[in-house]
């Protein structure tokens, strides 16, 4: 076990945290909303 | 923590598993939620989805070719806390392959070892093939979103019955490939083929809240494996890439020695 076993955690949600900040001033918000919105025909079969 | 990890095995999951499907496709927030990605495989085209699929939100940022930070970022923070309990907890097709298991028919115990399937799933159908071909490919095979969308759809709106395809029988053909499979093998698409799983799956050994087992303590009855969604011995490895943290070996191991915590316990 190591000396800091919450080390390894905590780094990753500092990662996951500074992705989402970045993600957001890119936008990714917006971009997802709308890809989810928007019904892709082909994606459910129908061509 | 541990009083809070306690109150947590006394909470029946089934009911767990059946709000966050019903929370997943509430419809009437879609309009303030659906930029959310949500915690389990479930489609976005359906007409009541109340969250964006976190597998075709990828998909399309491959198609845009940019860096799908913000999902990323969510998925990552969730596998930081709790590694794949959403797949234990909160996924609706996983609620499914848990029902579809309860059918009586002869069961067919198969082991892990093409586990790593997946994440080939993953490189090639959610980030290569849609980057290169800028279709999203894995929404197009996907049996949730036959389930969830292509029939509601089709019977929602008869103007595009006309339009069904090869593509649409195929679609068919894959779910009741699978519907067959989760009856008689439990849970196998979060086994071989969830790209989600596999997204989640490395974070079980660096989440926070972990599972241990007391190896003096246990007498290896297997019991734990009896009762396993994805067939795994908890006590050979309690950071397994299949664990999706449903916690049911927790409940019933007969010497109290497979336990939660929190890392800096």
């Amino acid at each position: 076990m190591s000396r800091r076993p919450w080390l390894r955690s905590g780094t990753l949600l500092l990662l996951a945290l500074t992705a989402i900040v970045l993600g957001l001033l890119r936008d990714q918000w917006m971009i997802t909303l709308i890809n989810a919105t928007l019904l892709c025909l082909s994606c459910i079969g129908i061509q | 923590m541990r009083h809070l990890f306690n109150l947590l095995l006394r909470i029946r999951r089934r009911p767990v598993q059946v709000l966050s499907f019903l929370v997943m496709n509430s419809y009437f927030t879609q309009n303030v939620t659906k930029g959310l990605p949500c915690l389990g495989f479930n489609c976005y085209a359906c007409p009541a989805a109340a969250f964006a699929c976190p597998i075709g939100s990828l998909q399309h940022f491959a198609v845009i070719r940019e860096i799908p930070f913000y999902v990323l970022g969510v998925l990552g923070l969730f596998g930081a806390l709790w590694g794949r309990a959403a797949c234990g907890w909160l996924c609706p097709f996983g609620l499914l392959q848990e029902l579809m298991y309860k059918v009586p028919l002869p069961k067919w115990h198969l082991s892990a070892r093409l586990g790593w399937l997946r994440y080939a799933f993953l490189v090639a159908l959610v980030f290569a093939i849609p980057y290169f071909t800028l279709e999203p490919w894995f929404c197009k095979l996907c049996p949730q979103g036959t389930l969830e969308a292509g029939i509601p759809q089709i019977l929602l709106h008869p103007e595009l019955r006309p339009l069904i395809g090869w593509l649409f029988a195929l679609k068919i053909v894959i779910l009741l490939a699978f519907l067959v499979w989760m009856a008689v093998t439990s849970r196998p698409f979060c086994r071989w083929v969830c790209p989600l799983g596999a997204i989640w799956s490395p974070f079980n050994p660096l989440s926070a809240v972990r599972i241990e087992v007391d190896s003096e303590t246990c007498i290896a009855c297997d019991r734990c494996q009896q009762v396993c969604p994805v067939n795994i011995r908890i006590h050979e490895n309690a950071d397994a890439a299949e664990c999706v943290r449903c916690l049911e070996c927790v409940r019933v191991c007969p010497v109290d020695c497979i336990h939660i915590f929190l890392r800096h316990d």
